[in-house]
């Protein structure tokens, strides 16, 4: 039986194939075994059935046929997961690789960035995800069986109690396959990693939420910040900014952020906003750490670029704008808002900006 | 007219302004848990981190959820870059031990006094002792060593291959250095890949000497790179017996059997008394199913180190390959009441009371 009529994918049947893999083509058509295309998307079709097949019968779900009005749900993840590897894989390879053998290395749990260690065989955890958003008990079951004790092991590591007593595990279980509240969370898995490597996320994630949700005895939400108070002065903080300055400092700054470019934009904004590290910073944008406090110079010193015009352009213009700077200033020599600004952030240290 | 506002002040307003942005419409990253598994693991493609770092640079609440998931450790992040990116280069500092502007900040902390005190110190002892740059750079080669070290054990890789790095632009170079670098790259928190992959359940293998599941070595492209770092190492420093066996563990861990056996061969030569080289060996042959000559390595090991868990697990394992069960449970015994893991403890007790189970 030809592929396309086993599917039901066939264009004229009800158009998946073309969505399937058309969103590819560009990268995909000039991997091996890919020219023709149209025979190469046949094959891939072919080769997506019998993962199918093979996983559904190994997980003990329910069946899935190729006439199932299921069947191009799980297909589409499939592919939506093979694709992505396949497409990474043929990155890191310079060139073409066989689909073959990137399936072959992803079955084996492997993936080709970072230590390639995914946490599963990722196209088995997707057929797994799509039956468990189908609520098929059998996948149900299979999930439980396999990761509940893995999730436990996870919530210990939030809160010793949570191992202790996991009561909220029917309620996770229910997030991921969206039982009472459609889609779940599963929905958005694609087997990007293992479903092992993404439920440790999840749960932290999850029981993180919860437990914001009801703090457990003794534990209080953080209070939210606002403009402290200068230390050592006790003044509170109206007093030194009022709203109408505020406001306007503020909307002097959203002008030169816009204009800034991302990387550094969010290098301070990590740094002297959200108080993290230059370690932390230097890992989220992918830096080595020894360049942080160069990175932050320039950012600075970005920052102060492009304030200036703005600042030069508002002074004109406002009576207002002075009054606030005279204000702040107390008569400094130093008169730049953007100069005082970015020497004050420089100045900080790392404990500070934590704090 | 009031008085200049102070630093703090100035960098609230910083801090509200950025925090007042408001969000970007669409798919926020900090919400997609697979993406921040994959992030996590440096699984994440380039284009998807660029992707990822244009919307977090414009939105406030994924920031501020991302640094609480950082502050309450529940997204590990992921590791630095192996070495510094592009054209930038580390910052031009003396030494890695000196670190003029922690210095300055701790003289602020300390007060004049003590500052000066250390100043005065530090003056007279340069003064009084005769200068020999040969003991200078070893003597900055041996602190680069212990910082470096104690970063290591800490867990605080970057913070590793920082320090030599810096280290390195001054000149200090040695192989237990190299090889500090090595393991950070690896992220192994010990100067030693076998004390905490000597054994042979960290291959895979079970206490039976089952391997269910034989996973492909993984070459990527960091691999490559690492791979490449230890071939110079051990060229520029071949008399390094840690390096040679941590090279040989790492070749071990891409399945190449034979260079694994030469490195381990080289440390066992290099340090007669190392019993680590000795469960390298072993390892390798029992990768290579030569069970006799795996038992006979890790009794020789047992010989050198006779506490060794590692050495008495391994034999154990060797011994049920080799059907002499009766041996193999007293090794496992002994490993028993050597370890202080409680994950082991289980496994064995476990093996055991399965083992009894049998008919």
């Amino acid at each position: 039986m030809p592929a396309k009529v086993r599917l039901g994918l066939d264009p004229a049947s009800n158009g998946t194939r073309p969505g399937l893999f058309e969103e590819d083509r560009a990268w995909l058509s000039v991997q091996p075994g890919m020219n023709p295309w149209q025979e190469g998307c046949d094959r891939l079709v072919e080769q997506l059935h019998g993962w199918l097949a093979e996983y559904v019968r190994a997980l003990g779900l329910a069946v899935v046929t190729a006439a199932h009005p299921h069947a191009a749900g799980y297909l589409r993840r499939l592919w939506a997961c093979w694709g992505y590897h396949w497409k990474i894989a043929a990155a890191e390879a310079s060139g073409g690789i066989g689909g073959a053998e990137v399936a072959e290395r992803l079955r084996g749990g492997l993936g080709w960035l970072g230590d390639g260690r995914l946490g599963g065989d990722v196209l088995r955890d997707v057929v797994l995800a799509e039956a468990m958003l189908r609520h098929d008990n059998a996948a149900l079951d299979c999930f439980e069986r396999e990761y509940r004790s893995y999730a436990i092991r996870i919530a210990g590591t939030v809160r010793p109690d949570l191992a202790a007593c996991p009561d909220w595990w029917n309620e996770l279980l229910d997030r991921l396959a969206g039982v009472s509240e459609p889609p779940g969370k599963l929905e958005r898995f694609l087997g990007r990693a293992g479903l092992q490597n993404w439920l440790g996320t999840v749960v932290r994630r999850f029981l993180w939420d919860r437990s914001r949700r009801d703090p457990a005895e003794g534990e209080r939400a953080e209070p939210v910040e606002e403009l402290p108070a200068p230390a050592g002065r006790g003044q509170p903080a109206e007093t030194l900014i009022s709203d109408e300055c505020l406001e306007l400092f503020q909307g002097l700054l959203h002008g030169a952020f816009g204009r800034m470019q991302p990387r550094e934009r969010l290098l301070l904004f990590l740094h002297y906003a959200e108080g993290l590290s230059g370690k932390e910073v230097a890992a989220i944008l992918r830096i080595h750490p020894g360049n942080v406090s160069r990175s932050k110079e320039r950012a600075l010193e970005q920052l102060r670029t492009e304030l200036l015009p703005e600042e030069a352009a508002l002074a004109g213009r406002a009576g207002t704008y002075e009054e606030c700077l005279q204000h702040l200033l107390g008569g400094s020599a130093r008169r730049s808002f953007a100069g005082v600004l970015t020497e004050a952030l420089r100045q900080a240290t790392e404990a500070e900006v934590r704090a | 007219m009031t008085a200049e506002i102070p630093n703090e002040l100035w960098r609230s307003l910083f801090r509200q302004a950025a925090r007042s942005q408001p969000p970007p419409d669409g798919e926020h990253p900090v919400q997609d848990e697979e993406l921040l598994t994959c992030w996590s693991a440096g699984q994440l493609p380039d284009e998807q981190h660029a992707a990822v770092v244009e919307h977090l640079s414009q939105c406030s609440p994924c920031r501020r959820e991302l640094a609480e998931l950082i502050e309450a450790c529940l997204l590990q992040l992921p590791p630095p870059p192996a070495s510094p990116q592009g054209d930038e280069e580390p910052e031009p500092i003396v030494a890695a031990v000196l670190r003029p502007r922690r210095f300055w900040r701790r003289v602020r902390t300390w007060g004049l006094g003590l500052a000066v005190a250390a100043s005065l110190l530090i003056a007279l002892a340069l003064f009084l002792l005769p200068r020999d740059p040969g003991t200078d750079l070893a003597r900055a080669e041996q602190d680069a060593y212990e910082a470096a070290r104690a970063e290591l054990e800490a867990g605080h890789y970057d913070r590793v291959v920082e320090l030599i790095g810096k280290a390195a632009d001054q000149g200090i170079d040695s192989g237990r250095l190299a090889n500090l670098k090595l393991q950070a790259e690896r992220k192994l928190p010990s100067e030693t890949a076998l004390a905490s992959a000597g054994t042979l359940l960290a291959y895979g293998y079970d206490l039976g000497g089952v391997n269910p599941d034989k996973a492909l070595p993984v070459l990527d492209k960091q691999t490559k790179e690492l791979l490449k770092q230890w071939e110079e190492a051990v060229k520029r420093h071949p008399q390094d017996a840690k390096l040679q066996e941590n090279y040989g563990q790492f070749l071990l861990t891409l399945g190449r059997l034979e260079p694994a056996r030469r490195h381990f061969e080289e440390a066992a030569r290099l340090d007669t008394r190392d019993a680590d080289a000795r469960i390298g060996l072993g390892l390798v042959a029992f990768l290579a199913e030569e069970y006799d000559g795996a038992l006979k390595q890790f009794e020789e090991a047992l010989r050198l180190a006779p506490d060794s868990v590692a050495a008495h697990l391994n034999a154990a394992i060797c011994l049920e390959k080799l059907q002499r069960p009766a041996d193999a449970r007293r090794h496992r015994r002994r490993a028993l009441e050597l370890t202080g893991d409680a994950g082991l403890r289980k496994q064995i007790e476990a093996f055991d009371k399965a083992g009894k189970q049998q008919p």
